[in-house]
């Protein structure tokens, strides 16, 4: 065994890859992402104890959620960087070391050996990078807890980047994050304490999506009902994928004028339903699905692609786009040209894409239509009387949750099917990827009401949360789970990980989830999630459908 | 179509098991063996998925 990593969906054979990644990484890097993690512990360390005394260090801050968000599935390939990454993440840990123990800190017992080892070259990493990773834990509950953790604290992570890149913070979650991080180096932690940790994780995952939704809101407008373009143009143009809407505001800005086009991909879809981004006519619309199909998408595409966060998929050898792809923020590919990050509050430079995209043809047409979306929680309030009567008349009997991931695996076609089998009298609350196995359906209206209702990125299941508390609220029920909402969720990667703790902190039970269960529950860590929160597996869809309306 | 993967470069992933289980079978010595002579006209598409979401390239094809 080379490597050992179980954190997204695809995990091999459904216990973990252990030779390479099926998502394309190496066990060279999946060893430096496991030694990353590790100084990342060793701040957290030092950065909870000299929090006590006072101090705080936004350079370190930085470094953790940065650090956490590159080992993302899918988000960061490129091992340069990660040995650039870690180095500097070492510097940062020696500061808060000196800084406190020049405010009076005193020695830490017990301390772990993430804030004491220490290297300076690839040789020193690649000497110690084998024997720090997920299997360093030898209890297999206690690991499979901690990993539970710092998979959830990697989702909060990215939502923490992308408000900070819209200069809005919230240090509790920078706190959080590092004093769970170095709970998991703590051995005196017991299994129940364990998993207060992961409820708490939870807690600060709806912290963090507040936070997103809030900086999304509060710069671009809220979300409304769009009616999206799945056609091309007759101009080159460039694809931009992920996340984040800073870098999508970047773009439209330095791309007006210059006969160049912007199309949306993946979970880049939303950004279509903000109004800010509405007054850009060279912004023509969405092209292609979910990330797992970019190897084609790409090609017939024709112009560069702009990397903002995950998905990225290894390009094959021959592929033609592969020297037209462009990295930023935390995400990297090795060779493609990565875009840096905004000094002095300048917007990032996109030009050298621009220059690129005038010399490509212009995307081939895959599909043609519109999809409807833009159902964040400022929308669907607007929408809750006609919402309401169409619970209260039986128009709408359930609403299904079906938010989440999309990925590779034949067994997601349930998804599609479930969607087009359920009762016609039944409302898709969505976000996320997973969007893609049914937004293209025509699955028809209710009195007007898009029978599937997206909400946007996977950060605004948050406005589905919002949602569900709104109609609580309207009719007057105790619990969260007297609405007549069913959660049958899709997962793929790790943000989708901070989701479902966040959906367990409030209450949610009885959740669905698939195509398979995480690789890195435990039994134990599994029963106590199915017997606690009614965690359960996917069947068949009609079969799910007759439970699901019982 | 005939299919092919090979056995030196295969990592035993799964990936093209789980993304076209009626052409790809993983079996005991860790690797994925191709079932039968031909791919179905219907197992096609998913086939040829397979072959591109191969992390290391090990599958290829014959029309």
């Amino acid at each position: 065994m080379s490597m050992f990593c179980y954190q997204c969906q695809e995990a091999a054979k459904g216990t973990g890859c252990t030779v390479a990644g099926v998502c394309g990484k190496k066990e060279e890097l999946a060893n430096m992402q496991d030694l990353l993690i590790f100084v990342l512990k060793g701040i957290s360390i030092y950065a909870t104890k000299a929090r006590e005394l006072g101090i705080e260090n936004e350079k370190a801050n930085k470094i953790v959620f940065d650090g956490l968000f590159m080992t993302i599935t899918n988000a960061n390939f490129d091992d340069a960087r990660f040995v650039d990454f870690i180095k500097e993440a070492l510097k940062a840990r020696e500061e808060l070391k000196t800084a406190y123990i020049k405010a009076g800190g005193l020695e830490i017992k017990n301390l772990h050996d993430s804030a004491i080892w220490t290297g300076t070259s690839i040789e020193d990493f690649e000497a110690k990078n084998k024997s720090v990773g997920v299997l360093a834990t030898i209890n297999e509950d206690v690991r499979s807890l901690r990993e539970l953790v710092i998979y959830g604290l990697k989702g909060l992570a990215a939502y923490t980047e992308h408000a900070y890149n819209l200069d809005y913070t919230d240090n509790s979650l920078n706190v959080f994050m590092q004093k769970a991080l170095a709970d998991t180096t703590n051995d005196n932690l017991s299994v129940d304490e364990l998993i207060a940790l992961v409820l708490e994780t939870g807690k600060f995952g709806v912290d963090g999506m507040a936070l997103l939704d809030k900086a999304n809101t509060s710069t671009y407008g809220n979300p409304e009902i769009t009616k999206v373009n799945i056609g091309v143009s007759d101009k080159p143009g460039i694809l931009i994928s992920g996340h984040d809407l800073r870098d999508m505001e970047d773009l439209l800005i330095q791309t007006e004028g210059t006969g160049v086009d912007v199309y949306t991909h993946g979970e880049m879809l939303p950004a279509n339903y903000y109004p800010a981004f509405k007054n850009y006519t060279h912004f023509i619309g969405n092209y292609g699905n979910a990330w797992w199909q970019q190897k084609e998408e790409f090609e017939s595409f024709n112009g560069p692609i702009l990397f903002t966060t995950n998905c990225i998929v290894p390009p094959k050898k021959d592929a033609k786009y592969a020297n037209k792809v462009f990295t930023t923020g935390t995400s990297g590919y090795p060779g493609s040209i990565h875009i840096a990050g905004r000094k002095d509050g300048k917007r990032k430079d996109f030009s050298e894409i621009i220059e690129l995209a005038k010399t490509c043809a212009s995307p081939i047409e895959i599909e043609k239509g519109e999809i409807i979306g833009g159902f964040a929680h400022n929308q669907v309030v607007q929408l809750a009387d006609k919402v309401v009567d169409a619970v209260k008349t039986g128009a709408i009997k359930k609403f299904f949750v079906m938010a989440g991931c999309d990925g590779r695996h034949a067994s997601r076609s349930y998804y599609t099917e479930f969607a087009e089998k359920l009762p016609k009298d039944t409302v898709i609350l969505t976000a996320g990827c997973a969007k893609y196995r049914y937004n293209k359906l025509q699955l028809g209206d209710i009195n007007g009401i898009p029978r599937v209702l997206d909400a946007g990125q996977c950060n605004d299941s948050y406005s589905l949360v919002v949602i569900a508390l709104k109609l609580k609220e309207i009719f007057e029920l105790e619990n969260i789970n007297d609405l007549p909402i069913v959660y049958n969720i899709a997962w793929y990667e790790q943000k989708a990980v901070i989701v479902l703790l966040a959906l367990l902190y409030l209450g949610v039970k009885d959740i669905h989830l698939g195509p398979t269960l995480p690789a890195f529950l435990s039994p134990n860590v599994a029963k106590v999630l199915i017997e606690n929160f009614g965690i359960a597996g996917i069947g068949e869809a009609e079969d799910d459908i007759k439970l699901f309306m019982e | 179509m005939k299919t092919f993967v090979d056995k030196e470069a295969c990592i035993g992933c799964g990936i093209c098991e789980n993304i076209c289980p009626s052409v790809f079978e993983m079996r005991e010595d860790g690797k994925s063996y191709v079932k039968g002579d031909t791919v179905a006209a219907e197992n096609k598409d998913d086939a040829l998925e397979a072959e591109c979401e191969c992390p290391v390239e090990a599958i290829s094809h014959e029309e």
